[in-house]
């Protein structure tokens, strides 16, 4: 599968190609603010009845695919969570039969503050100009360097901490999570796998319309 | 009761300490992401029913310990919430029969920019180089000074405020709050109590698993 079939599309399928310079036509479903408001058409509050579905890593779930990413730049699958290739490389994309309003991120960023992306692929294309592309940066919590670790550095080291990131988003089908952290000054004497900028994802809690 | 047995601890103590110098002993359970990767041991999702619990100060309740502090330096119960010393000296540790997956702060700095931190204590004890320890900072909102509202300035003054952090922890048992805001250059002339770095908690919302 392409990477373009397995990650959430952030743009309507739908709309035609504008002409070059032109302005992009609109589709239907597309113009449905305007018209609700030009006709005054009340409108009924929806009732959300969800239900919250928790994945751990590595993430070996049917309705998960994980791009790790680059593995010769530092992606790997370790005891704290999977450290994702940053974006666009690593990837995890959840897909779900009934729409997902909420989503959860449990992590560490290897040099914080840390950062998560998102990208969810609408039930409906319904508005035309942002995409479902959100973002939560500065987080602070990072796990323990493995070479601090190795000289007996543990937890307990006031850096070491988790982050999370909540997104609630327009209901969607599938959503596509990358993340990352800072690119520091320090490292390996420019070793290409000392960039280490990676987030390490543990937890993702998915909210989704059960009614 | 000693501070080591209220508060929520932030390292496995399953974990043999490290001989000085070399790499500590991961536990088996420590072990299981890369166990489940190695094998590609298919998981099932988790299906989370949750109940929120609120509480409000002063914080009277069986589950919960408040270690307001230092009260010559400004600690205090007071009409917005309790305004407990900054770190690491005040806290709030609430525990519960059932899994803590989230914790929603409601309160007000001292004097802005306020932060709220966490500290959480795991069910399992499986990830080895975090500890459930998370920052929330820069949070916008001031309760009125009491030495404006003594002068009768209210909460319509455009810096009166609230901020709320939410945290999303992996499933834990007990939890300890603490938070402070910035040091200003103002104050009371150099005398202790103008210092005034709190954080005024209000309501805190805690989110566990029922089943």
């Amino acid at each position: 599968m392409t990477e373009e079939q397995i990650r959430a599309r952030i743009y309507n399928p739908d709309r035609l190609a504008a002409e070059p310079g032109g302005k992009l036509p609109r589709t239907e479903l597309e113009r449905e603010v305007n018209r609700l408001y030009e006709n005054q058409t009340p409108q009924t509050r929806e009732k959300l009845t969800t239900v919250t579905y928790q994945y751990w890593a590595p993430f070996n779930y049917p309705n998960i695919v994980v791009e790790l990413g680059r593995e010769d730049l530092g992606a790997e699958y370790n005891v704290d969570g999977v450290e994702l290739d940053y974006p666009p490389f690593g990837a995890i994309t959840v897909t779900e039969d009934r729409p997902i309003v909420g989503v959860t991120i449990i992590g560490s960023a290897c040099t914080a503050p840390g950062f998560v992306m998102l990208n969810a692929e609408p039930i409906e294309w319904k508005y035309p100009r942002t995409g479902i592309k959100m973002k939560q940066e500065n987080l602070w919590g990072q796990h323990v360097n493995a070479k601090l670790w190795r000289r007996g550095v543990d937890e307990a080291w006031r850096e070491a901490g988790l982050s999370s990131a909540h997104f609630d988003i327009p209901p969607s089908s599938k959503v596509t999570i990358m993340g990352g952290s800072a690119m520091d000054v320090g490292g390996m004497g420019g070793a290409r796998e000392g960039l280490d900028a990676h987030y390490c994802f543990r937890i993702i809690r998915v909210t989704v319309l059960e009614g | 009761m000693p501070e080591e047995q209220i508060r929520a601890r932030i390292y496995n103590p399953n974990r043999p300490p490290a001989e000085p110098g070399s790499r500590p002993t991961i536990t088996e359970l420590e072990r299981e992401v890369r166990q489940l990767h190695e094998n590609q041991t298919p998981q099932t999702r988790e299906k989370l029913t949750t109940v929120t619990y609120q509480y409000w100060a002063p914080f009277n309740y069986p589950n919960v310990v408040m270690e307001l502090g230092r009260e010559e330096l400004g600690a205090e119960v007071d009409g917005d919430g309790v305004e407990i010393d900054y770190p690491p000296i005040g806290a709030i540790t609430i525990a519960e029969d059932k899994p803590i997956i989230s914790v929603t702060v409601i309160g007000s700095a001292c004097t802005p920019l306020g932060f709220v931190m966490l500290n959480a204590e795991p069910i399992e004890w499986k990830y080895p180089r975090t500890g459930i320890k998370m920052k929330r900072d820069k949070l916008w909102g001031q309760h009125v000074n009491v030495r404006l509202w003594n002068r009768g300035v209210d909460e319509a003054w455009r810096e009166a405020g609230l901020s709320c952090a939410r945290f999303d922890v992996p499933p834990s048992r007990k939890v300890t709050i603490m938070g402070g805001c910035a040091m200003d250059v103002g104050g009371l002339a150099g005398k202790p109590q103008g210092l005034d770095a709190h954080y005024c908690f209000r309501t805190i919302r805690v989110t566990v698993v029922e089943e």
